[in-house]
């Protein structure tokens, strides 16, 4: 009988599923890539250029996730590969996922070394009536430097936490959102693409923005900016979307109505005074169409747009009963359709 | 320095890039013809509740892993990924098409002759299939990682540096 052995080294998962993307038979990665200026010497790494940049903490070694990385680039010769649509997609979660459970793995064979015996007193006395029968098992101390793991996220919402205990509460709240029509991303695409076919492109142009757009907070466009807290979150179609919580200091915070409508509009701008503004507002940020007539919008629950939708004008800003600000919103006698 | 991927060889440069009807349909269902080529398997203990329509996620429970079967298939079964390459090249076709019903015969056709043209563990299946025909009786590949050898220079692998 012949019986092939199930367990393959990492080198040769892509290769041998993704065969339209690596015809040739290429490896994939494996734990001896030497970095620019680095040398592979069958036992170790040696550094052939002397002003060569290590990695973090001086490694010489391409890890898993800079060797996915290196893949995803656009370069001319070989842009084929960003051009598999569906089987890209499918190989980016497939990297993805293997990455982060060779992350994994190494903590769960490091555990001495990362000296979780400290954390695991902690640990117990968090879990004492933890005692379902399920829940036995190894208990596992993940790394504070593992994205999305119990500690950092924990840690995270405790620097939230703390920020405003110390400044109060946030001033302003801006949502980000990515346009997959923003000119980069079309002029990125390869004829017959859409946004969905380039998850790299997507994202890859959304943190470039998302980090100018950081950057001008910081600069004062919002006045002065004591506490900056933003997460950022994948909603449906892999759409990245920032949100971001600011604290103003004590120059800068809205307190008067007239103030707030400084910073803050409802009202359709004006197409010959800002037409920038204009164009979008009225392609992204107008609601609808909703209400009777159109009972299956996405917002419409038992007869109501749970958005509050139509909203009536008004003439100024107004707190409202709930703490939500009713905005001003004045008849301007300019229409749109939503439809558009 | 990793060295640039190459390009990719015909017909697939073609089909991945032109606006013929069976370069659309190709991209339509890319998936299912990697899959139908592929050598391996992607398992993992998916977690369904959280899909719902609309919204695609994957969250999956445990590991991921990739697996390959035996190199021949178990009595009574249709060989499939791997074991496919095994075959002459015509019952390997239909092996693919049993396997993917809606995928183009030619477009299948002309993907497997490239990839029994340059691909190395294409080579490595074929050569264990002529051995199988000579009366072998035990016959195993190994996949060996082994650094001394070819790494160093990410070059593909050749045959037999993985054929053992």
């Amino acid at each position: 009988m012949v019986i092939f052995s199930a367990s393959l080294p990492y080198t040769a998962y892509a290769p041998l599923h993704y065969v339209l993307l690596f015809p040739d038979g290429r490896n994939g990665w494996h734990d001896s890539i030497p970095l620019n200026g680095f040398q592979w010497d069958g036992f170790g790494f040696i550094q052939d250029d002397e002003n060569a940049i290590g990695g973090r903490r001086g490694f010489a070694r391409v890890t898993m996730l800079q060797f996915y990385a290196y893949i995803l680039q656009h370069r001319i010769s070989e842009e084929w590969i960003l051009r598999a649509g569906r089987l890209l997609q499918q190989f980016i979660v497939d990297a993805y996922a293997c990455t982060e459970q060779n992350c994994l793995k190494f903590i769960r064979e490091n555990q001495r070394q990362l000296r979780c015996d400290l954390y695991n007193g902690l640990q117990d006395a968090l879990n004492v009536g933890d005692i379902l029968g399920n829940n036995i098992g190894q208990k596992m101390i993940l790394l504070l430097s593992f994205q999305g793991g119990e500690r950092v996220m924990g840690q995270l919402y405790q620097d939230a936490m703390a920020r405003v205990r110390k400044f109060g509460k946030s001033d302003l709240f801006v949502t980000f959102t990515c346009n997959p029509k923003w000119k980069e991303i079309t002029n990125a695409l390869f004829s017959r693409q859409i946004a969905k076919d380039r998850p790299e492109l997507v994202t890859r142009v959304f943190n470039l923005k998302l980090d100018t757009l950081l950057k001008d907070i910081k600069d004062g466009v919002l006045g002065n900016v004591i506490v900056k807290i933003w997460v950022i979150e994948f909603q449906k179609r892999g759409l990245p979307h920032a949100h971001i919580l600011l604290i103003l200091n004590e120059v800068s915070k809205l307190r008067t109505a007239k103030h707030n409508d400084s910073m803050v509009s409802t009202e359709i701008p004006d197409l010959i005074r800002h037409p920038e503004v204009y164009e979008t507002v009225t392609s992204c940020m107008v609601h609808g169409p909703c209400g009777l007539d159109f009972l299956n919008a996405q917002c419409m629950e038992q007869g109501k747009c749970k958005k509050r939708y139509p909203r009536s004008f008004s003439e100024e800003t107004r707190c409202d009963v709930d703490g939500y600000p009713e905005y001003r919103c004045r008849q301007t006698r300019i229409f749109v359709d939503p439809k558009m | 320095m990793l060295p640039p991927l190459a390009p990719p060889p015909e017909p697939l440069r073609q089909l991945l890039t032109s606006n013929e009807v069976d370069a659309k349909d190709f991209h339509q269902h890319i998936r299912s013809y990697n899959n139908a080529l592929a050598f391996t398997f992607v398992g993992a203990n998916l977690d369904t509740s959280v899909a719902q329509p609309g919204n695609y996620t994957y969250r999956l429970h445990g590991e991921l892993y990739h697996r390959m079967g035996s190199l021949l298939p178990q009595p009574g079964e249709a060989p499939k990924f791997a074991q496919l390459y095994i075959n002459d090249p015509h019952a390997e076709l239909d092996g693919r098409i049993g396997n993917f019903g809606d995928l183009n015969r030619d477009t299948l056709q002309s993907l497997q002759t490239m990839l029994h043209a340059c691909n190395p563990y294409a080579s490595i299946y074929q050569m264990a299939a002529e051995r199988l025909q000579g009366g072998a009786i035990e016959l195993s590949i190994c996949l060996v990682n082994d650094r001394r050898t070819d790494l160093r220079r990410y070059n593909a692998p050749t045959a037999s540096e993985v054929g053992h």
